[in-house]
């Protein structure tokens, strides 16, 4: 499976290493409920496997999340997206980026891939439909070469989803 | 170029006939009744206006932050609050003290704050500094605390609380801080997820200091800059290369001093809403709109046309102004007007300032496209605004270096019989006056244009007959007498005997006083009658006799004042 971007990554500051291997250790003993870590010696890049919470569109359904770390995490935000196929779903674009404010402007070093993670989950949940954003063809041209995510300026208007 | 042949006196200038004693006396009549004319047109006393003109400062990068550090002073007495809070608020507001003192008799001190984003503990008046704070977020008997970034164990004194009570480590507080003046942020907010708390400005500059100096340097400027780009009446001075002031206006309450004029110290002469060069009686949005037209290469051509397409109508010679005045005599002694290239008197009684539509010679008609008519339209407006730009120029750089001369010459003259005439004042007063209305005159030109018929949207079209028709009098009367202003000042300039120099100071200093009155009366036209017809409602900068406001410059401060609060680190 391959990435469908690929930033170029500084390697991460110590206080960024530092906090990963805290954060990893901390999701080793307590793992949030419908995720799972992969497991691989790159520290600077994790691969989650994200399971649909029951009763909901997407019980039983599988996907990847990707998180990529910057130099100088938590003070600036991961880039997360899904891996290929990306869900369903009216805020989650084919190519994988996901619209979700927290990973963007609102982003907060007190914030951690677990809060993150449970925040998308919790996103998937709440889908009315399973169904693209309304400019994802237009969306998904433009980021044709391997553009980021956190290069988009991106309007946050649902709260519902 | 079809124009206007029509000849109206509105002025009797006897300038080559012989005074006798009659005739002069009558003379003077005529000049008390012209100005009697104006009465309603006069300005009001000099004290009067001098009351109501807005004051400006211009402030350096040292005075700016004199001036800040008084209104965060005051802020903070007022309502009781930190320096990075009472900040905030003034960011809120602005800048503008008066609406905290409003709000803060209309909403209380809570909802002020909360209305400003402002978090502020109740507990946080009452203790003796942060460390009972941080105190507090802990178990009884805890010496260490984690911290939720790094998740780390420190003691107390390695880490720091903000009002909110989040605590963090002083190093992740530090990246932090880093992380965010790199990325231009002007508030320093909480790290806690969705706390919008604003962090103590003093432990921001503590722990940056420390590892970080630049980032704390650039932050400082980035805080003094913040309250100009928020303040309405504080704006930098637009000059290239930028002088370091800032300018600020203190107005008269009702908003007028945000559409006032300003000079600066380094000489930059601006519009203070706009940042452009001054445009008054023309409104912003036209002035930006003729100055993209300008832009064009056809404007260039028409410029060349302006120059070089004059003739005189009886030999047709072609004709060059030579200076400023606009009524032009040819070789062959035919007087005319260089505007419109019609033939005029000796005594310049002459007016074509107004566009009139399908205007011709003889009675006939010629069919036009509309692109042909729009484009004769603009001609009209274009030219006068030209031949006034360029009038400007040259009674400013040949024709003000003459009136300096003829100043000394007056002072130096002893033969002169009065002591009114060879008070050397008067030529100067007179050619700043000029000039001051040459400024006007092509400006009223851009209203003009996008004012009447071309497409400004406007409310009543019988009200809007009458303001256009009261706007083009005063115009072409403006434009009238500041030519005939010019060509005095011209001829005063030149060597003459005791008796003309006599008279041309009689007469400049009446055309003074007529121009100015008529400019006066053209900006509250403008004002008062044709900008309350647009549908989007816009202003002027007020009529001034002096031109812009001459920012004075802020007094540096003399002493610093207010320590920062005490240091958390031990």
């Amino acid at each position: 499976m391959t990435s469908s971007s690929s930033p170029s990554r500084k390697a991460l500051s110590k206080i960024a290493c530092n906090r990963l291997q805290k954060e990893l250790a901390e999701w080793q003993v307590s793992p949030p409920s419908g995720f799972k870590y992969r497991v691989s010696d790159n520290l600077q890049r994790w691969v989650i496997e994200v399971t649909g919470a029951a009763g909901t569109l997407y019980a039983g359904e599988t996907y990847q999340l990707q998180v990529d770390f910057p130099e100088h995490y938590p003070m600036e935000a991961p880039q997360v997206i899904f891996l290929n196929p990306a869900p369903m779903h009216p805020h989650i674009y084919s190519n994988g980026h996901i619209c979700l404010d927290i990973l963007y402007d609102s982003w907060s070093p007190a914030m951690t891939v677990s809060s993150v993670c449970i925040s998308i989950l919790s996103m998937l949940s709440s889908s009315p439909a399973k169904q693209r954003p309304q400019d994802n063809d237009r969306y998904v041209r433009n980021c044709r070469n391997g553009r980021s995510p956190k290069e988009t300026r991106w309007w946050f208007h649902d709260d519902k989803v | 170029m079809d124009g206007s042949d029509d000849e109206c006196c509105y002025y009797y200038d006897a300038v080559d006939s012989d005074g006798d004693e009659e005739e002069e006396e009558e003379i003077i009549m005529l000049d008390e009744d012209d100005v009697g004319l104006l009465d309603g047109a006069a300005l009001p006393p000099p004290e009067e206006e001098v009351e109501h003109r807005a004051i400006c400062w211009a402030i350096t990068k040292e005075s700016l932050a004199a001036a800040q550090e008084q209104d965060l002073s005051m802020v903070m007495n007022l309502v009781n609050v930190e320096r990075h809070n009472a900040r905030a608020l003034l960011a809120h507001h602005r800048w503008k003290m008066e609406r905290i003192y409003d709000r803060l008799d209309m909403m209380g001190r809570d909802a002020l704050l909360r209305d400003a984003g402002v978090v502020v503990l109740p507990e946080k008046s009452s203790s003796s500094g942060s460390s009972m704070a941080m105190a507090k977020t802990n178990p009884p008997g805890s010496v260490a605390v984690t911290c939720n970034v790094c998740f780390e164990e420190y003691p107390l004194g390695s880490v720091s609380a903000m009002d909110c009570g989040h605590c963090f480590c002083n190093d992740c507080w530090t990246e932090y801080f880093a992380a965010a003046v790199s990325d231009g942020s002007k508030q320093m907010r909480c790290m806690e997820v969705k706390c919008t708390a604003i962090c103590d400005e003093a432990v921001v500059r503590l722990l940056l200091h420390g590892k970080h100096p630049g980032a704390a340097a650039r932050l400082d400027r980035r805080l003094l800059e913040a309250c100009v780009e928020a303040s309405d009446a504080v704006r930098w001075c637009p000059s290239a290369p930028h002088c370091g002031r800032a300018i600020r206006v203190d107005g008269g309450g009702g908003g007028e001093e945000r559409y006032a004029e300003v000079s600066c110290p380094c000489g930059a002469v601006f519009c203070f809403r706009c940042g452009g060069g001054a445009h008054s009686p023309c409104p912003c949005p036209m002035w930006d709109k003729w100055g993209a037209m300008r832009g064009g290469g056809e404007v260039d051509n028409l410029k060349w046309i302006v120059a070089n397409t004059k003739s005189c109508p009886k030999c047709s010679k072609p004709i060059e102004k030579n200076g400023g005045c606009n009524h032009v005599t040819c070789t062959c002694g035919q007087h005319l007007c260089y505007a419109c290239g019609a033939a005029t008197g000796t005594l310049y009684m002459h007016i074509c300032n107004r566009y009139k539509e399908e205007g011709g010679g003889g009675g006939v008609k010629v069919e036009m496209t509309a692109g042909g008519r729009q484009r004769l339209r603009f001609m009209h407006y274009y030219e006068r605004f030209e031949i006034h730009t360029e009038s400007y120029k040259e009674e400013q750089g040949k024709l003000g270096p003459a009136i300096d001369a003829l100043a000394r010459r007056l002072e130096a003259d002893a033969t002169l019989p009065w002591s009114g005439t060879r008070d050397a004042r008067w030529p100067s007063a007179a050619h700043r006056r000029l000039l001051r209305c040459r400024q006007v005159l092509p400006r009223s030109y851009v209203l003009a244009y996008y004012m009447f018929g071309g497409g400004a949207a406007t409310r009543r079209e019988r009200e809007e007959a009458a303001a256009q028709n009261r706007f083009e009098d005063l115009q072409g009367q403006l434009e009238h007498h500041v030519e005939v202003l010019s060509r005095t000042l011209a001829a005063a300039a030149r060597p003459a005997d005791a008796a003309e120099v006599v008279k041309a100071k009689r007469d400049a200093d009446n055309l003074a006083r007529v121009v100015e009155g008529l400019c006066a009366g053209m900006y509250r036209c403008v004002q008062d009658e044709l900008l309350p017809l647009l549908v989007e409602p816009m202003n002027i900068a007020a009529y001034h006799p002096d031109g812009p406001a001459m920012a004075k410059e802020f007094p540096p401060a003399t002493s610093v004042t207010g320590g920062a609060p005490p240091a958390t680190r031990h």
